[in-house]
């Protein structure tokens, strides 16, 4: 029979990894909802073809979203290199 | 708008029948599947007993017979819609099971399973963003391409020990339920009832020690059934946060294989089997990175002690996804109906 785990489990730091990531989620959350609509009255002043606003505003969602990734990516190598190595 | 009494009687009707479906039908399952020889070795055991595979024909029974008795009280196609992404996901899943196919097969075929809800308009036109509501009715539709193949296979993924996908899920889709009850509307918050229903009936079969594994059909149309319900109940965003460990789970696991495989193909593995049958980190650096890993970097565990962990992690997804139910309460509450 397996004997009893002799090490406190600790998911503590898993915790706290979740939690920035969840404010990061919130970040990019409040920048696609606040920020991106208002370049629709930005460029919209200047003239412009409805379709290109939407592209523009699709445009930087988007990279907005691969910008997350990204953070995420690089928060995970640090978090992996204390974690693990 | 349904009455109140009417959606309490119709939610307890499409909540018993999918409970007690999958209640009665996978001890079924487990002899039919133990007669015919379908089963695997659980590994992480003393004595390697063989476990039956897969429960997800069991489970997409009751699952289907709560939402068509639902489509004939409502007649509402987004509840058709739900029903069809379902069970093209557990085909795929099935197919999975049954042989043995390359990594990109599930992400690809699930594409498939996000037709029938932007055919049947299941899907809105804007999307919630906790702190404001965008109108995309364009962007939208590329949107379930993404989110309902990114579910099935995040729920799939989880499914590494006893009882984990199960009883991940159940605590998954409590906050889900409460985001679809204020942001989504009435016949998609009745279909939703059977994906926690099924999965607390299943997880009695589930846990540790499993008596029956769910496959890839089980992991595979319960990670779909939840992305669809996330779209068709606008709450994509709250689905993600509640999901946030498993998604981690897939996303470190990509990020350090850094291809769409299967597990079976990785060559070093992410754990090591003790004498004593507990658990522990791999050392070998060229090993994936998942979530079971990282909860072992702390020292070795048992199996059972692993799945607590988890879902202590899903619980603690599962209160920043009511917080953030909250924070989007209090800056939509005026546009919601």
């Amino acid at each position: 029979m397996p004997s009893p785990s002799s090490t406190k489990p600790k998911v503590s730091a898993l915790g706290s990894f979740i939690v920035i990531v969840w404010l990061m989620v919130l970040a990019v959350a409040a920048f696609l909802a606040t920020v991106v609509p208002e370049i629709d009255t930005l460029l919209g002043r200047s003239h412009l073809d409805r379709t290109v606003i939407s592209a523009a505003q699709a445009a930087i969602a988007i990279t907005t979203v691969v910008l997350l990734i990204l953070a995420l990516s690089i928060m995970k190598e640090v978090y992996i290199g204390r974690k693990l190595r | 708008m349904l009455q109140a009494i009417t959606v309490v009687l119709y939610g307890a009707i499409v909540s018993a029948v999918s409970f007690f479906a999958v209640y009665f039908l996978v001890p079924v399952m487990i002899k039919r599947l133990v007669a015919s020889g379908h089963v695997v070795q659980d590994y992480h055991k003393p004595d390697k007993p063989k476990v039956p595979r897969p429960a997800g024909p069991a489970l997409m029974a009751g699952i289907a017979a709560s939402e068509i008795i639902l489509y004939i009280l409502t007649l509402d196609s987004s509840v058709l819609a739900i029903l069809f992404t379902t069970a093209i996901a557990f085909v795929v899943g099935l197919v999975d099971d049954r042989k043995v196919m390359p990594g990109w097969f599930k992400p690809g075929a699930l594409l498939l399973a996000a037709i029938p809800i932007i055919v049947l308009g299941a899907h809105p036109d804007h999307l919630n963003l906790i702190f404001g509501r965008v109108f995309i009715p364009l962007l939208y539709i590329p949107l379930v391409f993404i989110v309902i193949p990114i579910a099935g296979n995040t729920i799939n993924s989880i499914d590494v020990l006893n009882g984990v996908a199960s009883g991940f899920l159940i605590i998954a889709t409590i906050p889900l339920l409460v985001s679809i009850a204020i942001f989504g509307n009435q016949d998609t918050f009745l279909a939703a009832l059977p994906l926690l229903f099924t999965t607390l009936a299943f997880y009695k079969y589930h846990k540790f020690p499993s008596r029956i594994f769910p496959g890839d059909s089980g992991t595979v149309l319960l990670g779909a059934l939840f992305g669809a319900l996330a779209v068709a109940g606008s709450s994509e965003i709250i689905g993600v946060i509640v999901l946030l460990p498993a998604v981690m789970n897939s996303f470190l696991f990509l990020a350090s294989v850094k291809k769409i495989i299967e597990h079976r193909q990785v060559k070093a593995r992410p754990v090591t089997l003790l004498g004593d049958f507990r658990l522990a980190a791999s050392k070998d650096k060229s090993a994936p990175i998942t979530l079971v890993r990282l909860i072992l970097a702390d020292g070795p565990l048992g199996e059972r002690e692993i799945g607590i962990q988890i879902f202590k992690l899903a619980v603690f997804a599962a209160i920043m996804a009511l917080a953030s139910i909250g924070i989007q309460y209090y800056f939509l509450k005026d546009v919601i109906r």
